[in-house]
Order: structure tokens, then C-alpha cells, then sequence
């Protein structure tokens, strides 16, 4: 068989195990492409780059080149499918502009230096003023680039100011998941979604921005099964085509909707009263608010949402009376599972950490928990925004394993494993993100006490809310220096003061973890292009210049280099000589060292070795009387979880209040930050497309993706469109009191905005739509919202595109 | 060259599955594997991935074919030597957002 054919029989073996699968045929038979036969290429196993579903693909590799992708069938999350960003993950490794060398800035130019210079610049800017340094990552991180990056932090600077961007698309699911059961993270898998007989999807649209998901439901009615889909949303996307039920709210009363729920469970008696007697308590708020509240009566709840009758719901949201009972008849049915699904509509949210509060209490309180089907379940948008930004302590009052920097004995916790001197890590939370970037854009005789920082795996030049505030403003300030580590040129290495190129994805190895608590491990298969190199030894490289130049915090008790690491025999290897990094298997040493940190909050991720074996595994993940290791499924549930004591249905183990309960809480529904007004007379509203992950910077670079989603646009209504004189494609002007920007307009396009609203996806750096976005955060959880600021539009030139005048926030 | 590994699904109506099937034999470089149920396993062949995605965005239109999954891509030579900078063109909006619409529900 020569290469073409064994390409194309490899092809049609692929595809015919996955027909055969779709259409229930027990025997698959095999789909999977055999490894290194003649001049074809060798297969290995990884997590794909991009989204939180955690889709495992096979890579084939040929001559140093990835070459060919494959759905991996023996993973559970995908099961050989991909989405269309999926399957071209490989290409984003050959993008003809990849950074392959270290550039600095000089006279205003960035000229190519040495790896050894670059990191000298950055040890020396932390020498002269550590407190100063800020560190910025994101969901992206390997779990070990994570975990170095905030042990280099938080165990040798003594400097909390460390964040991941999961601030901005995460932080209101973990403070809504902290407050309600006293733990972070889904207590539901994917399973949920098999089994569900309702879907509903509160302001998520996983047809494009979780498709490999969402159609694990549709093939379920393909083969006749019979499950409801309900879209709650403030726009119709690819998602509404395929529910029963649209229900299109005005922004920010979901809260109301939500606690309309709640007040019709109550009132016609169906919620689950044994559940909640035996597993439940009910909290509000305190003045200011709070992480954890106040406790309340049943009878106190009771009256706090007796006011959002159906009527009134209505009044709020526009989503007619009738809908608001079907919802809470269907959430009062023992008979049905309910699965719950939402990801940045709800997390992106002046109130975030309300919504996601309601969410779990409208399951809480009609029982519709802890059963496959029965879940509320917030998904990620990034591959480890759960496995990395939140577990392994990347956030600013973080720890690893779920501690807390403000708490003593959590600090002692980690000082000991880490065996540094007590009192190494600082107690003080340091910045949350959008707090972090205003200091550094802040003159420092000002107060911007942020002076250097360091960004690895994100965008921050195009992601933040309010560039020109929180990005932009560090121009011009000659004593800020910004470090950015990418892998393309980028709207962040524009501003940078020295650009470090990083290995991507398989071209280093890797620990990621999905939205279903599920780890996934990977081995490097590529080399990166030029000299670009893994972001987990540059910043091992940096502590150990510090460490030589003095600095007491690099190291241990023992005065040993904290990153210090020995190979089998016993001898130190000098891991921040990059020649040597791969010497021994750095990332499975940094994994076992954070073992022991998941085992307080009962995360127990698997052993390295295991890892290597699967295509993930699902913490916690315990060891069987055989030796074999178990994963969990549906955590606090008896059946499942080796955590809950025997006999016991659900056990909320973590709870807040410490006798396994978790808390149903009352949240009023308050106004977005900024609303339509007479001169901004729209909403606007910010995501994704279903062709471009995050910022673009990698799938701009893949061209069939390129060629399919070219640019940003502005999706209007078309009788608004009329309104204003607009034809479609036409470039107008869209603009808020923070700025203005051009794009395209789209009529009748892909997602349908009512009238009054505006959408416009952020993957364009050519179209920054985070220019004109608000930033006005959740109090709790700090997360910006995206989704919600007043607009205007006009033909190009015809307004002053000025940075208005007046208040930004209500007050 | 450019190899795709696609699963067609069909139509559940027999006459329009049927129809679809007789379009799928008159394309080129289009190798049909076993029918199973209304799910088709085919390879798509072509010399670029350009001209593979526009086979691709047809048999996505075909009338009787409801969606398509690509599970298996070769791109071995497919032109990556584009950078994201400049491609600030706007023409090609309206095309082919449609070709993802199949391949992903």
C-alpha cells in the first residue's frame, strides 16, 4: 500500500467506525489509523488546544511535522468526533509569522536578543522592585506552567499578584460553586447530558461554542430519543434552531427569571421538601456583599421571591408569563432529569455570582441534583481554565487545592509542603485581573504600583474589557515594562517591552483539565520552530537567575533552589539550561509535587503515570483495593462518590456550614451597570463564533477557519438596520462612552438580535470590539461583564468618535 | 493534497436519502464507504484543502444530507504560510460561515 492509499484507507477507517457508532451498531469496529506503518505517520494521544470541552484528538506525526488529525474514538468526552475548530488544531503550529526569537525593545523597535539576556532583563526588573511584578496567565496554562508559575509567586516572592484571565471568564462560576456547596467545580459530568430528558441552556450557545457537546444531545434525538431543549437568551443563535422552547429575555433579568422559578415551586408546593430539609439551608446577602452571606429561614425565602410572580418576571425580562410557569412546572416534575448548562452568558455578569447562585438553587430546591441528568453544570471556555487557573492557585487570593492566601493555616499548609520558612507567603490577596492591569496602566507617582509584568498563554491586548483604561494606558509610561510570551504577533506584543516565543501545544508536554473535572496529560511530538521555548522553564529560568543574583526567596529551607530537581541517579539537573530542560520529565515532577495539594478539598487527581494510560480521568480519582485507580463521575453522590460515607444519598461535604449542606440563596434582580439610554440606545453584546477560538490568534492563522469567519461584525436587527439607514455589509461606526470602532454590519446573519441590541464577537484584532466593552465587574467574584453596556451606531464619519464624557459606571 | 474522513448523515426519509446518495456518486474523488443505518463514512481527496472545503460546503447543501461530522483530516501541505495580520478584508462575510453549520449541528 503506498502513502496515498494508506492515508485514504486510514480515512475511510476513521469514518466508518464513527457511522457504525452513530448509528448504534455494537461493534465499531476498529476507526483508528495504525501507528508508523511504511511512510506513514506515527499517532499520539492529546487533548485538543482549544475550548473547556476537553476533546481528546489523535496527532499524527511525520517527519518532525504534525501532519494529519483524527477524532479520538477511544475518548469518552468526544468519542472520535471534533469540531471544526478541533480538526484543524494542528495547523495553528505553521502559521508563516510564528515568534522564533526573543525580541526586546530598543529606540522603540524590537530587536532580537539572546534567550540569556531576555531573562536577565526580566530578573532584574524583579530585583529592583518584586513587590512591583505581576504575573499574568490564563486558563491556557498547563497544569505545570500554572503551578511554577504561582509557586514562583507565592513561595519565592512573597507577591500574590498573580492571575489567570479565567478572572474574566470563570471567577463568578467558582464563587457561585464556593458559596453554594463550599467547593469549586461541577458536581456533574457529560454523562449529564445523555441522560437528561430537559436541557436547558441559560445564555449559552453550545452549538458553536461547545458543538462536540451539544451534539451528544442531538444524536440522542437522532436515534429517537426524546429530550427538550430550552434556549434562555438575550439573542437567537445556531443553538435555538434545535430547541423546542426560545425564551428571549432583556439582559440581566435572568436573575428574575431565575427567582420566578424558585417563588412557583414554592407556591404550588412541588418543590422537593425532603431534599431540602435533609441537604439544604438558605442564605442572602449582606450589605456589602459577601462570599458566604447570611443565613435566612425557609419562610424568609419563601417571602423574598414571592414577588417575582410570572407577571412580574414577565414585566422585567419581556419573556411571556405562560413560559416562566412551563419552567417551573417542568423544575417541579420528579419524573424528569434536568440538566442545566451555561458558560460566559451567566459568568460574564455585573451580578455573576447571583445568577450562578439562582441557577444551582432552582435545582437545589426542586431536586433536581446529584442524579445522572440532574445537574447544574457550568462549562469552560478554555482548556484548563478548570485543571490549571482554579485549582492549582493562579488567582490573586488563591492557593493550590482550593486554600485561601487570607487563611493561616492554609498558608502553613503550603509553606510545608513546599518546605519554605513559615511566613514565606504573604497573606494579603494580591490584584484580581481587572484591578492588576489598571494599576500597571496607572502612572506609578500615581498609585499604579504595578511596574513590571509578565504574560504567558493569553491576550490581554485583546481581551480585557475597556483596552483603552486597562491596556492601552501603559503607553507612554517609561517606567512600566511589559513582558509578553506568545506564539504569534498580537494586539499584547504590540505594547510589549520584550516578546519571549513559546513552544505551543504539542510541541511541549502538557497537563490540562477539562470542564468535567477530567485531567489530561500529553508528551511534546514536535519541536517548536526557532528558538522558542516552553513557558515552563522560562519562568523555572527566571527564578533560578534570581536565585543567582541573590534573591532569598528561591529558596528553601534547606537553601536548596525551589525548583530544584534530581534525575533517577540523584543529581541535580539544571533544568533552566534549556538544553537540559528535557532531560528528565519536568512536567510529571511538578504534577506529583501538586498531587498532595488536591487531597484537602478531596480533588485527588491522578497519579502522572495513570494519565499517561487514559484519555483523562475524572478527579477525584482514588486507588482501588486491586491498585487500580477509580475516577468520579458525580461528586456528593452516594452512588458514585468514594467521598460520601456509606448509606448516605448526597453529602455535601465541603459545605459552608459544616454540616454537609449546601445553600439555597435568595438574590434580588438589580440593573445592569450600564443600560440603553436616549443617546445609547442599544445594548451590546460581546462572544465567540463558532470558527475562532478566543482572540484568533491561533485559528486567524489556519486558513480554512480564516476563510470561513475572515473579520468581526456587527449583527443588528434589520429593522433597526433600517432605522439607521444601514445595508447589509455596509462598515458603520459603533461606539460607547469608552471609545468607538468600525465594522461591518450583518443583517439576518448567523445569530439574530432583536431590536435595541447589538452583538459583536471579539476574535478580530483588527476590530477590537474590547475598545467600547465596560468592564464594570461582579462585586464578588471581580469577573467583568461582556455581555451587557449601552451603545450607539451612525454611518462612518458621521459622529465624533470621541471618548464621551459622563459616568462610566452607575454609581 | 488534502484528505478529509467524513460521516454523512442522511435523511431519514427514504426517497430523499436516496437522492442524496445518487448526487454523492456523481462527484469526483468522493470514495463512499458502507451505508450504516443513514449514517455514510466517505473520503473526500483533493489536491488543496480550498477545494476540499468547497466539496465539503456542497455535499453539506445536498438535498437529503442533514449534516456532516469530518472526523479524520490530512493537511499535510495545506497552506499555513498566512499570517493573521492584514487579512482585515471583509469581503466573503455572507459565504461560508454555512460550510460549519453542517459540520457541527
Amino acid at each position: 500500500m503506498n502513502r496515498r492509499d494508506f492515508i485514504k484507507f486510514s480515512a475511510m477507517a476513521a469514518a466508518t467506525a464513527m457511522a457504525r457508532r452513530k448509528s448504534g451498531a455494537a461493534e465499531a469496529g476498529p476507526g483508528e489509523a495504525s501507528n508508523g506503518e511504511g511512510n506513514s505517520p506515527e499517532w499520539h494521544k492529546a487533548p485538543c488546544r482549544f475550548c473547556g470541552t476537553g476533546c481528546h484528538v489523535r496527532v499524527g506525526v511525520q517527519d518532525g511535522r504534525v501532519v494529519a488529525i483524527q477524532g479520538d474514538e477511544k475518548a469518552d468526552v468526544n468519542n472520535g468526533l471534533l469540531c471544526v475548530k478541533g480538526y484543524h488544531v494542528g495547523m495553528i503550529l505553521y502559521g508563516k509569522d510564528r515568534l522564533t526569537q526573543p525580541l526586546l525593545r530598543e529606540g522603540g523597535e524590537l530587536k532580537p536578543v539572546s534567550w540569556d539576556k531576555a531573562i536577565d532583563v526580566i530578573a532584574k526588573r524583579i530585583m529592583e522592585d518584586p513587590d512591583a511584578f505581576g504575573f499574568y496567565g490564563s486558563g491556557q496554562w498547563t497544569i505545570p506552567e500554572g503551578y511554577v508559575a504561582q509557586k514562583l509567586m507565592k513561595a519565592g516572592l512573597s507577591n500574590n499578584h498573580i492571575e489567570p484571565n479565567a478572572r474574566l471568564c470563570m471567577a463568578s462560576a467558582v464563587t457561585g460553586f464556593v458559596s453554594t456547596y463550599g467547593v469549586d467545580e461541577p458536581a456533574g459530568c457529560y454523562q449529564d447530558l445523555d441522560e437528561c430528558d430537559v436541557l436547558i441552556m441559560w445564555g449559552n450557545n453550545p452549538a458553536e461554542m461547545h458543538p462536540v457537546l451539544f451534539s451528544r444531545v442531538i444524536d440522542r434525538r437522532s436515534r429517537g430519543e426524546k429530550v427538550r431543549l430550552i434556549d434562555i437568551s438575550t439573542r437567537r443563535t445556531r443553538t435555538t434552531e434545535f430547541c423546542q422552547d426560545y425564551l428571549e429575555f432583556r439582559p440581566q433579568t435572568d436573575l428574575a427569571i431565575a427567582n420566578g422559578i424558585a417563588h412557583l415551586l414554592i407556591q404550588n408546593g412541588t418543590f422537593d421538601r425532603e431534599f431540602v430539609d435533609r441537604y439544604c439551608h438558605f442564605r442572602q446577602d449582606t450589605e456589602p456583599d459577601s462570599l458566604f452571606g447570611k443565613p435566612m429561614s425557609f419562610e424568609e425565602y419563601r417571602q423574598a421571591v414571592a414577588k417575582y410572580t410570572p407577571e412580574y418576571v414577565e414585566e422585567l425580562s419581556g419573556v411571556p408569563a405562560e413560559k416562566i410557569r412551563m419552567l417551573g412546572e417542568l423544575f417541579g416534575r420528579r419524573d424528569l432529569r434536568i440538566t442545566s448548562l451555561w458558560c460566559m452568558g451567566m459568568n460574564q455578569h455585573s451580578r455573576g455570582t447571583a445568577i450562578n447562585r439562582l441557577v444551582h438553587g432552582i435545582h437545589l430546591l426542586s431536586g433536581h441534583f446529584g442524579r445522572p441528568g440532574d445537574a447544574p453544570t457550568s462549562l469552560t471556555g478554555q482548556p484548563s481554565a478548570c485543571g490549571t487557573a482554579r485549582e492549582v492557585g493562579t488567582l490573586a487570593h488563591a492557593l493550590p487545592g482550593g486554600r485561601l492566601v487570607a487563611k493561616e493555616d492554609h498558608r502553613r499548609q503550603c509553606e510545608k509542603l513546599w518546605n519554605v520558612p513559615e511566613g514565606r507567603i504573604s497573606s494579603k490577596p494580591g490584584y484580581h485581573t481587572v484591578k492588576l492591569w489598571e494599576k500597571f496602566c496607572t502612572p506609578t507617582n500615581q498609585g499604579g504600583d504595578i511596574r513590571t509584568l509578565f504574560v504567558q498563554v493569553t491576550n490581554p491586548g485583546q481581551s480585557l474589557p475597556n483596552l483603552h483604561k486597562h491596556f492601552r494606558g501603559k503607553k507612554g509610561l517609561e517606567d512600566k515594562f511589559l513582558v509578553v510570551s506568545e506564539v504569534y504577533p498580537s494586539a499584547s506584543t504590540e505594547l510589549a517591552d520584550l516578546v519571549l516565543p513559546a513552544s505551543l501545544w504539542v510541541e511541549k508536554n502538557g497537563i490540562f483539565g477539562n470542564s468535567e473535572r477530567r485531567t489530561q496529560q500529553w508528551y511534546k511530538m514536535v519541536e517548536p520552530p526557532g528558538d522558542a521555548r516552553d513557558d515552563c522553564w522560562m519562568t523555572i529560568a527566571i527564578a533560578r537567575r534570581l536565585y543567582e543574583l541573590g534573591h532569598s526567596g528561591m529558596k528553601d529551607r534547606d537553601g536548596q533552589f525551589i525548583f530544584a530537581m534530581k534525575n533517577d541517579e540523584g543529581e541535580e539537573v539544571p533544568i533552566w539550561q534549556w538544553p537540559h530542560y528535557y532531560d528528565i520529565n519536568v512536567d510529571k515532577r511538578l504534577y506529583e509535587e501538586y498531587r498532595p495539594f488536591t487531597w484537602m478539598k478531596h480533588k485527588n487527581v491522578a497519579p502522572y503515570d495513570e494519565l499517561v494510560k487514559a484519555r483523562g480521568l475524572r478527579w477525584p480519582v482514588v486507588e482501588t483495593d486491586d491498585g487500580g485507580w477509580r475516577e468520579t463521575r458525580f461528586r456528593f453522590s452516594g452512588f458514585d462518590d468514594p467521598f460520601v460515607e456509606e448509606g448516605k444519598r448526597i453529602q455535601f461535604y465541603h459545605s459552608v456550614t459544616k454540616d454537609d449542606r449546601a445553600l439555597i440563596w435568595f438574590n434580588p434582580y438589580e440593573p445592569a451597570a450600564e443600560e440603553p439610554d436616549k443617546e445609547f440606545r442599544y445594548w451590546l453584546c460581546t462572544g465567540r463564533v463558532l470558527e475562532h477560538w478566543h482572540t484568533g490568534t491561533m485559528t486567524m492563522r489556519v486558513p480554512p477557519l480564516r476563510r470561513s469567519m475572515p473579520h468581526a461584525y456587527i449583527e443588528m436587527h434589520p429593522d433597526d438596520a433600517a432605522e439607521e439607514g444601514f445595508s447589509n455589509g455596509e462598515v458603520i461606526q459603533l461606539m460607547t462612552r469608552r471609545g468607538q470602532i468600525e465594522a461591518p454590519v450583518w443583517i439576518e446573519g448567523r445569530g439574530r438580535v432583536p431590536r435595541g441590541s447589538l452583538f459583536v464577537p471579539f476574535f478580530d484584532e483588527h476590530r477590537l470590539v474590547n475598545l467600547v466593552t465596560l468592564g464594570a465587574v461582579c462585586p464578588i467574584s471581580k469577573e467583568p461583564d461582556y455581555k451587557k453596556c449601552a451603545a450607539k451606531v451612525g454611518k462612518v464619519g458621521s459622529s465624533t468618535p470621541a471618548m464621551a464624557k459622563g459616568p462610566e459606571v452607575r454609581p | 493534497m488534502s484528505v478529509s474522513g467524513l460521516v454523512i448523515t442522511l435523511s431519514e426519509e427514504p426517497s430523499a436519502r436516496d437522492r442524496a446518495l445518487e448526487s454523492l456518486e456523481a462527484y469526483p474523488g468522493i470514495e463512499r464507504g458502507q451505508l450504516s443505518d443513514r449514517w455514510l463514512p466517505v473520503v473526500v481527496e483533493r489536491p488543496d484543502d480550498e477545494s476540499g472545503e468547497a466539496v465539503f460546503r456542497e455535499i453539506s447543501l445536498l438535498p437529503g444530507v442533514e449534516y456532516v461530522d469530518v472526523v479524520f483530516v490530512h493537511f499535510e501541505n495545506a497552506d499555513t504560510k498566512q499570517g493573521a495580520l492584514g487579512n482585515g478584508q471583509t469581503k466573503g462575510m455572507h459565504g461560508s460561515p454555512q460550510v460549519t453549520a453542517a459540520s457541527n449541528r
